[in-house]
């Protein structure tokens, strides 16, 4: 009697545990899923801070075309291109914005070049030809005291 | 005894039975032993991987040294190393054969087998795409910039899956560690499980075997007739990858070097025709190259079965399909060759590397002023004649000497800049820089011509002649690079430079490039940038070096033997430390001097030792070459060929044995 009973039992508590499982895997993707900021990294704000780094005098800038700068800065290496269009310097990051490649200036074209997807800039940084969205990016820089100094984020 | 315990408290023998004893329609048949071959191929990428994990780190600053030293320091390493590189690449031809396979007979109308196959193609080139980064080389490192920066190029989630990739907004050590676990940890199982759910559902569903009606009635066993075949098929397999990890090790490309630009970036094989699409694609129609054409042609193997769903498998009597795999193939390979064939974009645009040959008529480079008439025979002199090695021009050349475009010759003369050439000791009895005496009168006219162009439209009016001397000890937190290394003629910091005989090994300890295993197919073009003015080209030396004892500056191919070595390790050590931290030659008043590299970051680390391999292998040593190879590799495949050779025979006699034994 007892026996019976438990058997007719079985059917429902095996689909209530079934469904029990199923139901415990969603929440526990659900919650996955809530818990993706873990992958996705946000920088702090440390890393943001911006800060002048004397490169060199002011005489070293320029008088026309463009300048290769690499300088070294709390165990990081820096490069930058000093550019001179008219009169006018320009700090521009070698970061291609196309996919991160480094552009490289090109004085028999007068253009920046990109090797990776052919994306071309030019002196003043902007985009002549290519795939490239924007323009390279542009560094703050400022000269105090006769001494030029580029702004850096580490 | 105690293997009869185990099978009887464990299905041994249900198991062996439900794997191996399958009846196959058809038949066995050569044509369906590809599929066990990639089972073979993911069996020693498993082992391979694993026996590196024994030495690899996965972090920016030891991946590539710690991968170096597995390939160089450790016995068999490169063997473990290579069979897992040729490994990856034969695991995606093998798909693509396989897949063609499938396709012709029909076999995909099994539905889910095939579905499950795509989704272990795609799994195997996520492998692909993760694993070339962990070497953290030249290679790896710009795969893995543009592979993860091709994702930002999705419409608004593009920036998301970018970020997730790489741990961050650029590359560095969250993203090794992203690449290594995803490689690892992530994709390997998931390839292990789908490989066999693959099998579970060809099981299943049962082989599809061969397409006539007829032939199918024929019945053949999987055990040991297709094994049999398996075997051979794979034992080929096995052959011909030893063979290419013998003979042709994947080239070292140098440390990774995110400021390195005489590296120019190229996916690898099989993600070249991605590469061909981009370039048809630009500006806002953009995704369609990098992801509309790859999810199109995905899309279509995964619709394939439930488009085809007609019963007939002979590909004679289904001209469009084979017609679709026709073009679908040669789409593929075409954008694979062209892109194999493509010069690449750096060439195309006629990088600084060769401006010799791009000289002549229709420049607009720096010389805009009153040209004469030998203002690109000029340019190319400044070029063959090394003047580019100490000056700058535009931003491009050397530090030794002032930079030639601006200002710094604004309101010379004609005269006064054929004397300079002819010689510079007439104006400063102190200038280093050599006498081009051996010019003719129309040579100089002609470098006149050009320098003339660089002087003539000058921007605002600066200190004319001679650069500022840098106030030393200020901006004491900056080290300078090339921007100010040798600002002028005398001024090269004399204190720091020691006086080096050209046959001795200086005291001073050598820098991090020493220990690095450069590149030297990279070290080429950097040594022509950096080093062939002075030390000739190819090294060959011959340049004068008046004021020295030597009167030449030595040449390094052959390099003096005090300083050469058989062990490249020392060899590389040896000449690090005069390019680490320069080096005066002895002498009266020599004119050159060996600049500092290293010490004031003028070329990265990396950068140095591309050059030290380029270096090496001018004089007949091998940077990359392993020290304890544990075997002679030409004597490992001759050991190799004929134990592989005596195994055929003697188990080929065996099995024909073993046949007639039961009949």
């Amino acid at each position: 009697m007892l026996r019976t009973q438990r058997n007719k039992g079985h059917e429902g508590r095996r689909d209530f545990l079934s469904a029990l499982v199923k139901a415990s895997l969603a929440v526990l993707g659900l919650g996955g899923l809530a818990g993706l900021p873990y992958f996705y990294p946000f920088s702090t704000g440390k890393e943001g801070a911006l800060e002048f780094v004397r490169v060199f005098d002011e005489y070293s800038l320029p008088r026309r075309g463009v300048k290769k700068v690499d300088f070294t800065f709390r165990d990081q290496s820096f490069r930058v291109y000093l550019s001179n269009a008219n009169g006018k310097i320009i700090a521009l990051s070698p970061t291609c914005t196309h996919l991160g490649c480094q552009v490289r200036w090109n004085p028999f074209k007068n253009e920046f070049d990109c090797p990776c997807h052919g994306s071309a800039f030019d002196i003043t940084g902007k985009v002549i030809g290519g795939p490239a969205p924007r323009p390279l990016t542009r560094l703050p820089y400022k000269i105090v005291n006769g001494d030029f100094y580029i702004g850096v984020r580490t | 005894m105690a293997w009869k315990w185990f099978t009887e408290k464990w299905p041994y023998y249900q198991l062996k039975k439900l794997l191996l004893y399958e009846e196959l329609p058809g038949g066995a048949a050569f044509a369906s032993t590809l599929g066990s071959s990639l089972m073979v191929i993911f069996t020693l990428q498993v082992l391979t991987g694993i026996a590196q994990l024994f030495y690899y780190v996965p972090t920016t600053d030891h991946a590539y040294d710690s991968v170096a030293y597995l390939r160089t320091e450790v016995p068999f390493g490169w063997f473990v190393h290579n069979m897992h590189y040729w490994g990856a690449n034969a695991m995606v031809l093998v798909i693509a054969l396989h897949m063609i396979r499938v396709y012709v007979w029909g076999a995909y109308k099994t539905q889910l087998t095939w579905l499950i196959g795509v989704a272990l193609m795609l799994c195997a080139m996520v492998m692909s795409f993760t694993g070339a980064p962990l070497i953290w080389d030249e290679k790896g490192y710009w795969a893995g910039e543009v592979g993860s920066g091709i994702t930002s190029t999705v419409p608004v989630l593009g920036n998301i899956v970018k970020t997730i990739l790489r741990g961050g907004e650029s590359m560095g050590q969250l993203s090794i560690s992203r690449f290594f676990v995803f490689h690892v940890w992530v994709f390997a199982p998931v390839l292990a499980f789908l490989i066999a759910a693959h099998i579970a559902a060809l099981r299943t569903t049962g082989i599809a075997g061969p397409w006539d009606e007829r032939k199918r009635r024929r019945v053949g066993h999987f055990w040991p007739d297709q094994a049999a075949r398996d075997i051979i098929v794979a034992s080929v397999v096995f052959f011909i990858l030893v063979t290419l990890s013998v003979f042709l090790p994947p080239p070292f490309t140098g440390q990774a070097d995110p400021l390195n630009t005489s590296y120019v970036p190229k996916p690898e094989w099989n993600f070249l025709f991605v590469y061909q699409a981009l370039k048809y694609f630009q500006g806002p129609l953009e995704p369609v190259g990098t992801v509309g054409v790859p999810t199109v042609l995905i899309v279509l193997l995964v619709i394939l079965p439930f488009i085809d769903k007609g019963p007939e498998r002979n590909p004679l009597r289904r001209p469009i399909a084979m017609a679709c795999l026709f073009v679908y193939a040669c789409f593929i390979i075409a954008m694979t060759i062209m892109g194999y064939l493509s010069p690449g974009f750096a060439q195309m645009a006629g990088a600084a590397g060769a401006p010799a040959a791009r000289l002549g008529k229709g420049e607009t480079g720096g010389a805009k002023g009153p040209a004469g008439k030998g203002v690109a025979a000029g340019r190319k002199l400044f070029q063959s004649e090394g003047c580019a090695g100490c000056h700058k021009v535009n931003g491009q050349g050397g530090t030794m000497g002032p930079e030639l475009s601006g200002a710094t010759l604004k309101g010379k003369t004609r005269k006064w800049l054929a004397d300079q050439i002819r010689n510079p000791k007439s104006h400063n009895p102190n200038s280093i820089m050599p006498a081009f005496s051996q010019l003719s009168k129309n040579q100089v006219n002609a470098l006149v011509d050009y320098l003339m162009g660089l002087a003539g439209t000058g921007g605002a009016p600066g200190p004319a002649a001679k650069p500022q001397p840098r106030a030393p000890g200020a901006g004491a937190q900056v080290q300078p690079g090339q921007a100010n290394a040798v600002s002028a003629p005398g001024q090269a910091q004399p204190s720091q430079l020691k006086v080096v005989p050209p046959d001795t090994v200086p005291e001073t300890p050598s820098g991090k490039a020493a220990y690095i295993i450069g590149s030297a197919s990279n070290g080429e073009q950097l040594f022509k940038e950096q080093c062939a003015q002075c030390h000739g080209a190819k090294g060959a030396g011959g340049v004068p070096n008046p004021g020295s004892a030597e009167g030449v500056v030595p040449p390094l191919s052959p390099i003096n033997k005090n300083i050469a070595s058989p062990d490249p390790k020392q060899f590389a050590r040896n000449i690090d430390k005069f390019i680490q931290h320069g080096a005066i030659p002895p002498g009266p008043n020599p004119a050159l001097q060996m600049p500092v590299f290293g010490d004031n970051n003028s070329l990265t680390q990396p950068e140095i030792s591309n050059i030290e391999a380029y270096i090496l292998k001018l004089n007949g040593v091998d940077r990359s070459i392993p020290a304890h190879p544990g075997m002679d590799p030409r004597l490992f495949y001759a050991v190799f060929v004929i134990a592989y050779v005596v195994a055929a025979i003697v188990l080929l006699m065996m099995w024909r044995n073993a046949g007639r034994s039961r009949t």
